[in-house]
């Protein structure tokens, strides 16, 4: 009887815990469902926005393999020449944190592996870049700097991409967030796609499989000798090398017979899709140098072989070729790129590798003309600079913000995998077709983003003697000639051409103080004034993204737009000027600060002025009911620094293809901002203006009257960029929402970088830092002793007085 | 003895109500801590091994000290106090219930007008309140750091938060091993395993099979810790750690009522 | 006020409880009595509620302790057998932190803890940890905590064990005290103690009550069949002197016994009950012309009962 009851005492004991563990369970699975977080860090550094919350969780099955070099250094040199180092302390934690963070949202969704085991080979493999830092490697070969690695690998069904360098934790969401998207739409059209991909990839492991086999069979070149003409003529190494191959031959031989045959197969796909005839093209070119070399390599004719084993680095970098062009492959369904038009003397923010004048003329030239010896130079150091500085802020304005943005020129074809087009600040006349090439872009369901320049304000700029116009009756202002207005206007957006000035509501502009010396102006320092040009607003679309979150914004410079909706289309109004504000048409209006305030007072303000204005929905086209202008000639000179492939493009098909696909209506989407944010064109075309080869092969000594205007118009853009570069910072949010907004990553533009703040520790010398180690170890038990003494008194104290 | 007399005994035993039964257990607790040695020695230990640990060992997986971090952050402490706690949290722990017994308090105890419940959360928050003075004794160094540059304050929050209530967690575990048996060794132990156990559990995946990393890394305190370390309060987490006290609490509430069995 | 009927409770199939019945009234000081093992402390902490019975139903007060033992619990004052206490505490604070989870509100709490130390002598020990205490001021700790909520009912296991006769006297003298308007029920295997402090007495043995009643009670209860021890001389044998005996009316046996005198015979009679043999005895051994050496009714006094008692079974 005892017993029974026992056992039922702890039966039911059993059932209950069992019963409370089943609630628990239940109780967390409900919680995992409905579950709130709230982010205790200054800035919220931690928390996903809905957008990237969303992105993970469509993603069921993701998988991350996170790539962290164990030791990283603190601090490598930047990987902008010049620039001072990074710093990557605690950059990895920040890393982890982030993906812990997609991690904790997305559940058994997602899984998170990281790579612990030779993490920098691993990560080669897969595909990162690594970077070098401080630690160097003493070998036989040399000293070589220490690689490191710091990215991930995202995995989604076959589709695959990479982010590396992840150096920068405050676009680590936007980043992560952006490849979540890509690798969505990529695993969503490599379906579609599915035949072109398999094409490809069989290809290009065919020519992997060849290009590794022949590689392997090759004695390698040792270091230094792979120059010495002296030992490769010899023989000795070349008979090696042929022995060697012959030797291998059935396995070469083995190994690149599926090449043709897979090449074979791929032709039905031809054509279907361009980066895979971008493949097959190279894959192509070394199927014939593979043929070639083994037709030649079986001749006895020791010149024959040497010859071809000349051939085989091409061989083998044409093998790698393919390789690369097949990773662009395989990344294609998934780029949604922003491309930059750099026509019609626009911002265009890539170096322009085009030597002004070409290499072999240039010295044929300083040798005529004494002076061009001096003046060319020079102008070449000039335009270093400015390569430089379009260097830095295509890096930090756009590739650093998570932009893939290529350059466009509107008198090509635009490539299929852009989605948007930038024109930033158009300053200069786009021809017929360069408009129509805009045009139908967007008939085709691309987007137009396009910031206006309406105005060419000069404000204590340069005289071409290089004296600053102190004067503020020298300063200038003087309307741009673009006719990209034009274009707007049939989308239903006229750009007004007055500039905003708003006298109650705007920003400061900062001007340079001079000191008068005897040698003339020495610049003495920056200073702000307040500037009704530069206007502020904070009048928002509250329900667009694109500015919801967006509390003021400051554009210098701006022109107000007319919205005028057309049939079929939605035209958004999103950013508005106060009512105080007024447009500008005077050419006379005045400049100076002082000046410029004294006019507007008493003026009684005409606003809102819309500045910023989106269009969609079905657009009209601009050439509607019009011939489509000529492309133009096909037959123009090769320009040295066209992108290679290029070249195998046949313009015939192109024209024939624009001409079939003409649309008069579309459904793309336009946004137009009045201002192009201070950041004025600093191309050859706006530098160098007028510049013409033609000029200096005379004997024309205007050339230096020439110079002198470039370095002025140089300086002055300098100055004109300085001058507002402040309103720039807070612009930025825009700017990049208007990208994003632009390839339709419309959760992207609610996604912003997230303030990462480093916290370093106050400098503190050695002394110091002992100090605060005994202090750390010593101060807070002597704390908690004192008060337990404290306490220990009290309760004696208390034990002696306790009576009844 | 009168009639109004033994009318109003019962009713004035309602007067503190449950809660002030548990505070009065949990008050009993915490004086027994502060009126031996065993408390200042524990805490003056445990302050001694953070603050050595903070400024004078390198962080394990960077191989970083304090000073070469370079960051005014206490989460490197804050992610090795768990570990601690392992070690730490069942020495509180494991005479709660076991010295009763042993000593046969336990009689007295269970025979006052107090619950089952209300003797098991006595106790669990008299350690609490133990270990929230441990914390409470760490907030010195915490000002230093944040004396040495600019400390993300919140993130200091978070951490005391997430330590409070995984400790709260380790807690409840050493409580229900005190309940067990009679030895405060065995009830050592026995805490220190389990928890051990639960914090580390989410590394056997590997061992194990990957499918079950998910699973594992729900049980596991130190996946639930990852959060808040990095200042994220996340509502599962607390849940978690909610459950995790009230399972140990009712299971220890169970084997002080087996006494019933026999 | 305590009713306990078909008491059983067993461990692991040995009964260390079997069916006891008994009821306690308001006011009585009940001894509970009873060699180690007897059940004493069984029964003391199924009332208590520290256990439950196997079977069998116990109310105080009207209250079952299965179904309300915290109202049970709450009325009780209770010293268990090795008086446990917590002995880093100081008896101030201990009385205070038995007070207050026994539910006296924090106003009257001083009071009580004056008055139960006043009573228990301790009151010039308040401010000591128990400790450091002699195991005489231990035990009144002890008492001390369990009439600190001043109880209906006092329940006290061994409250003398280990004590010198001295504290011992104390502690009985404390419990009389005590007993003047409280219920106590005290357990021991001391039947002087019971003798000095109990109104009434339950003797337990081997799980069973075997007694239960006043000391005169039992006494009475026990002598109701008399026996008397008889020694004479000049019978011609022994034989002889019990057949005589044996043929008088009213005596139900006659044994024989030895005596310390080689010539005397010893017999033991025991009567049918309710008669009285000495007078009969007397007069026909007069008659009979024997000596009558001694004539001595055997009383059977609560040692002997209790040996008795708790031998057989």
């Amino acid at each position: 009887m005892a017993r029974q009851k026992k056992l039922q005492g702890a039966g039911q004991t059993a059932l209950l815990i069992a019963l409370v563990v089943a609630v628990a369970v239940l109780v967390n699975l409900i919680s995992g469902a409905m579950y709130g977080r709230a982010d205790l860090t200054e800035h919220g550094i931690n928390l996903l926005s809905d957008a990237s919350k969303d992105a993970v969780r469509e993603l069921d099955g993701l998988e991350m393999r996170v790539y962290i070099s164990p030791d990283i250094p603190d601090e490598i040199p930047s990987p902008q020449p010049g620039a001072p180092p990074m710093k990557l302390l605690g950059v990895p934690q920040k890393l982890r944190d982030k993906i812990e963070e997609y991690k904790a949202v997305a559940g058994s969704g997602l899984t998170v592996t990281y790579v612990k085991e030779h993490v920098v080979e691993e990560a080669k493999k897969a595909k990162l870049k690594t970077f070098r830092g401080k630690g160097a490697t003493v070998s036989d070969e040399g000293v070589e700097l220490n690689e490191y690695v710091l990215g991930l690998t995202l995995h989604y069904k076959n589709a695959m991409e990479t982010f590396d360098l992840a150096l920068w934790p405050d676009v680590y969401e936007f980043e992560i967030t952006k490849r979540l998207l890509r690798l969505k739409d990529k695993a969503d059209n490599a379906i579609k796609m599915k035949d072109v991909l398999r094409a490809g990839e069989n290809v290009a492991d065919a020519v992997k499989k060849c290009n590794d086999t022949i590689d392997a069979a090759l004695p390698k070149d040792k270091p230094g000798e792979q120059q010495n003409l002296v030992a490769m003529l010899s023989g000795e190494a070349t008979t090696a090398k042929v022995t060697a191959l012959k030797a291998a031959q059935e396995d070469i031989a083995a190994a690149c017979g599926p090449v043709k045959a897979e090449l074979d197969k791929a032709q039905s796909e031809k054509g279907k899709h361009e980066q895979l005839d971008r493949v097959l093209l190279v894959a192509g070119a070394f199927n014939d140098g593979y043929e070639q070399i083994t037709e030649a390599l079986s001749s006895e004719d020791a010149q024959t072989q040497a010859q071809a084993l000349q051939q085989m680095p091409r061989l083998l970098a044409l093998g790698r070729a393919t390789d690369s062009e097949h990773d662009d492959l395989v990344d294609s369904p998934g780029r949604r790129r922003v491309g930059f038009v750099c026509n019609g003397t626009t911002f265009c923010p890539f170096p322009d590798d085009r030597p002004l004048v070409p290499q072999e003329m240039m010295q044929a030239l300083q040798q005529q003309n004494q002076i061009l010896g001096q003046v060319m130079p020079a102008l070449s150091r000039m335009q270093d600079e400015m390569n430089q500085i379009m260097a830095q802020v295509n890096q930090s304005l756009f590739r650093g913000r998570g932009f893939d943005i290529v350059r466009i020129d509107l008198d090509e074809k635009v490539p299929d995998d852009v989605r948007a087009m930038v024109v930033f600040g158009p300053k200069g006349t786009f021809t017929d077709y360069q408009l129509y090439q805009m045009d139908q872009f967007v008939m085709k369901g691309g987007s137009l983003v396009v910031f206006l320049n309406p105005w060419d304000i000069d404000i204590m700029g340069y005289t071409a003697k290089g004296e600053p116009k102190l004067d503020p009756s020298q300063w200038v202002l003087k309307k741009n000639g673009s006719n990209i207005g034009e274009l707007l206007a049939s989308y239903g957006i006229e750009p007004g051409g007055g500039l905003v000035a708003d006298p109650s509501n705007h920003g400061q502009i900062a001007l340079m103080v001079f000191a008068q010396t005897g040698q003339g102006f020495i610049p003495l320092q920056m200073q702000a004034f307040p500037y009704p040009l530069i206007p502020t607003f904070t009048d928002f679309d509250r329900e667009d993204p694109l500015v919801r979150a967006t509390s003021s914004v400051t554009l210098p410079f701006t022109t107000s737009l007319k919205l005028a909706p057309k049939q079929g289309e939605t035209l958004t109004a999103l950013v508005s000027s106060s009512k105080s504000a007024i447009t500008v048409d005077d050419p006379k209006f005045p400049l100076d600060p002082i000046a410029q305030k004294k006019a507007l007072t008493g003026k009684n303000g005409d606003g809102p002025y819309v500045v910023v204005a989106s269009a969609s929905g079905t657009l009209p086209s601009h050439f509607a009911g019009k011939d489509a202008p000529k492309a133009p000639d096909a037959d123009k000179p090769e320009d040295p620094a066209k992108p290679e492939a290029d070249k195998d493009k046949d313009p015939a098909k192109e024209v024939l293809e624009a001409q079939n696909a003409k649309k008069d209506a579309g459904t793309g989407r336009v946004l137009v901002l009045g201002s192009n944010l201070g950041l004025e064109p600093l191309s050859r075309e706006a530098i160098f203006e007028g510049f013409n080869i033609g000029k200096l092969t005379g004997q024309d000594f205007s050339i230096i009257e020439d110079f002198r205007q470039y370095q002025a118009n140089y300086r002055n853009w300098s100055t004109k960029v300085q001058e507002v570069q402040h309103t720039l910072q807070d612009n930025l949010q825009l700017l990049s929402n208007a990208l994003d907004w632009s390839i339709q990553r419309d959760a992207l533009v609610e996604l912003r970088a997230k303030q990462v703040e480093a916290r370093p520790l106050e400098p503190t010398d050695e002394g110091d830092q002992s100090v605060i180690q005994a202090t750390g170890v010593a101060l807070p038990a002597a704390l908690f002793l004192l008060a337990g003494l404290g306490y220990v008194l009290w309760r004696r104290a208390r034990q002696r007085r306790l009576t009844l | 003895m009168n009639d109004t007399k033994s009318a109003a005994a019962p009713a004035a035993a309602k007067v503190p109500g449950a809660f002030g039964n548990v505070m009065a257990l949990a008050r009993r607790e915490l004086g027994f801590y502060f009126n031996s040695p065993v408390a200042y020695i524990t805490i003056t230990l445990f302050l001694v091994v953070c603050g050595v640990y903070l400024f004078a060992i390198d962080e394990p997986s960077s191989g970083l000290s304090f000073f070469e971090a370079n960051e005014a952050s206490m989460r490197k402490l804050f992610e090795m106090i768990p570990l601690f706690f392992i070690f730490l949290v069942p020495a509180i722990t494991m005479r709660l219930i076991a010295e009763e017994k042993r000593s046969g308090t336990i009689e007295l105890l269970v025979t006052m007008p107090v619950t089952d419940a209300q003797i098991a959360l006595g106790k669990f928050l008299g350690g609490l309140f133990f270990l929230v003075v441990a914390l409470l004794a760490t907030v010195p160094l915490a000002i230093l750091v944040g004396s040495l540059g600019n400390m993300d304050t919140g993130l200091v929050i978070g951490g005391y938060l997430g330590l409070l209530f995984l400790g709260a967690a380790y807690l409840a575990i050493g409580l229900m091993a005190s309940s067990w048996t009679d030895n405060q060794i065995v009830a050592y132990l026995v805490a220190a395993i389990l928890c051990a156990f639960f914090f580390f559990v989410d590394g056997m995946a590997e061992v194990v099979s990957v499918g079950a990393k998910d699973a594992l890394a729900a049980l596991s305190f130190r996946a639930h810790f990852k959060n808040v370390a990095r200042g994220v309060v996340d509502t599962r987490d607390i849940v978690f750690y909610l459950s995790v006290i009230g399972v140990a609490l009712v299971v220890t509430m169970q084997s002080l009522r087996a006494r019933n069995w026999k | 006020m305590i009713e306990v009927s078909g008491l059983t409770k067993s461990y692991d199939g040995v009964k260390a409880l079997n069916n006891v019945s008994f009821s306690v009234k308001r006011g009585e000081i009940v001894g509970f009595l009873g060699p180690n093992g007897a059940g004493k402390t069984t029964t003391m902490k199924i009332l208590t509620c520290f256990m439950p019975q196997t079977s069998g139903s116990v109310t105080v007060a009207g209250k079952d302790i299965n179904d309300d033992p915290l109202a049970v619990r709450s009325m009780m004052g209770y010293l268990p057998e090795s008086n446990p206490l917590y002995l880093d505490m100081l008896v101030y604070d201990y009385l205070r932190h038995v007070a207050t989870v026994r539910g006296v509100p924090a106003d009257k709490r001083h009071a009580r803890i004056k008055e139960a130390c006043t009573m228990c002598g301790i009151a010039d020990r308040v401010g000591q940890r128990i400790g450091t205490l002699s195991k005489g001021y231990k035990q009144r700790v002890g008492l001390a905590q369990a009439l600190i909520h001043d109880p209906d009912i006092l329940i006290l296991d061994e409250p003398t064990s280990g004590l010198d006769p001295n504290q011992i006297v104390e502690i009985r003298n404390l419990i009389r005290r005590l007993g003047e308007n409280r219920t106590i029920i005290l357990s021991t295997h001391n039947l002087p103690e019971v003798m000095a402090t109990c109104t009434r007495m339950l003797i337990v043995h081997k799980g069973q009550l075997v007694a239960d009643g006043t000391a005169a009670e039992l006494e009475r209860r026990e002598s109701e069949t008399q026996r008397v021890h008889v020694e004479l001389r000049g019978a011609a044998s022994q034989e002889e002197a019990l057949a005589a005996l044996r043929a008088l009316d009213g005596v139900a046996s006659a044994t024989p016994v030895l005596t310390s005198d080689a010539n005397a015979i010893g017999v033991e009679l025991v009567a049918a009950t309710g008669a009285d043999l000495r007078a009969p005895l007397f007069q026909a051994i007069v008659a009979r012309g024997w000596e009558l050496l001694e004539l001595r009714r055997e009383a059977l006094d609560l040692e002997g009962i209790f040996r008795k008692l708790t031998k057989q079974v």
